[in-house]
């Protein structure tokens, strides 16, 4: 299915029907240097078909590997890719089309510069920011290179969305950016952060 | 049912080994291995929520913070003499108010110390939460206040009884925070503080990761 620019989507069950689920991984790299560093985390919201998160609770992220709503999960990275000659990915989130609640009609994904006070608050010394949506198997369906156009601004970017699409899931590119970084997130999708 | 310890408490015993996993609230014991592997949280005791109390006090004296509170941005400390730390693979540390160091400083992969004083405040770096076994924050001479990326706010006086210090525990249990105002004889250093909360300063080196 290749590689989607911002606004692209593609109907990934309307595409294989046998698709019971994927992973969407997230990655980047950090420009090295002295001092603290820009530490980006990926998050992923529960939303429902008003767009905002179900509960405020329903999220997950590295401290909260599942919801109440089940089928959606945070899983440990693969940390044999790089060895294996595979994408590396910084984090992952495993998607079980078949567990997931009615009531869920789109799973965001976002990731946000950690807002520590002692700063690099912003995605300016982060390159090469991804999603890849993979199958159970491994393979690539598709990805997006969702590098901020301003990253000395940026503090949070919502990457792209799964969203239900006739009888199954589709997955659409974002790319969209918030210079008040998870604040502006959480007021936008209703999450308590 | 699996066996479980009669001192299953955190802060009664301590008995896993460095380097094993540390949940903050699993002993290990023997043929325990299917209850030692469910998640803590929901073997733990009721708590009111951090921010739905304002104030700790000898009668309310625990708080425990939602996996969010405990895993975004810096946790802020205020009025504070003194922190001490200890880590996973039982590294501990501690830091005053004015820089005064001994143990080991646990320095994270984002280039910050897990624990460690900014200006005045006492600041842990909730994205490495996950490294934290536990911390103390020393009142000074005033009260503690402490809050999170979200806003919430507690405080504690400074002394919660005549002639007492007050010590503010914080300990991960799985993926959340717990707060707790404990009492010490005020005349006490910070010394004294370490020996009665089991901590032992490790060799004074900065922990890389």
């Amino acid at each position: 299915m290749g590689t989607l620019g911002a606004g692209e989507s593609v109907a990934l069950t309307g595409q294989d029907p046998a698709l019971t689920g994927v992973m969407v991984a997230m990655g980047w790299t950090v420009e090295s240097a002295m001092g603290p560093q820009p530490e980006p985390v990926p998050l992923a919201i529960l939303c429902g078909d008003d767009g905002r998160a179900l509960t405020p609770e329903h999220l997950v992220f590295f401290n909260q590997l599942t919801t109440a709503s089940p089928g959606v999960a945070f899983a440990a990275p693969d940390s044999g890719a790089a060895a294996a000659g595979r994408p590396a990915d910084a984090e992952q989130v495993d998607v079980d089309f078949s567990q997931v609640p009615p009531d869920v009609a789109r799973i965001a994904f976002v990731t946000y510069i950690d807002p520590e006070v002692r700063g690099s608050g912003s995605f300016a010394r982060v390159e090469g920011l991804h999603l890849r949506v993979v199958r159970p198997d491994g393979s690539e369906l598709v990805r997006f290179d969702a590098s901020p156009a301003n990253p000395e601004e940026a503090q949070a970017v919502v990457c792209g969305e799964l969203y239900r699409y006739e009888d199954g899931w589709a997955f659409r590119a974002l790319g969209r950016t918030y210079e008040n970084g998870l604040a502006g997130v959480g007021a936008e999708f209703g999450l308590d952060v | 049912m699996p066996e479980q310890h009669p001192l299953d408490f955190p802060y009664l015993t301590r008995r896993l080994p460095p380097g094993q996993h540390d949940d903050g609230l699993t002993l290990p014991r023997a043929g325990g291995a299917g209850f030692a592997s469910m998640p803590p949280e929901p073997r733990l005791y009721p708590a009111p929520g951090f921010g739905v109390l304002p104030q700790l006090t000898e009668r309310d004296a625990v708080v425990r913070l939602n996996p969010r509170q405990s895993a975004i941005g810096s946790l802020f400390v205020t009025g504070s003499r003194g922190t001490a730390w200890e880590d996973n693979m039982r590294v501990t540390g501690a830091q005053s108010v004015h820089r005064e160091q001994i143990g080991t400083i646990l320095q994270t992969a984002g280039g910050r110390p897990l624990v460690g004083y900014v200006n005045r405040d006492a600041v842990v770096a909730l994205r490495h939460v996950r490294e934290l076994r536990r911390a103390l924050f020393i009142a000074g001479s005033g009260a503690l206040a402490v809050q999170t990326y979200d806003g919430s706010t507690a405080a504690v006086a400074g002394s919660l009884a005549q002639g007492q210090r007050t010590v503010l525990t914080l300990l991960r249990i799985g993926s959340v925070l717990e707060l707790r105002a404990e009492s010490v004889p005020g005349e006490w250093d910070d010394g004294e503080i370490w020996r009665e909360f089991g901590f032992t300063m490790t060799i004074g080196l900065v922990r890389r990761r």
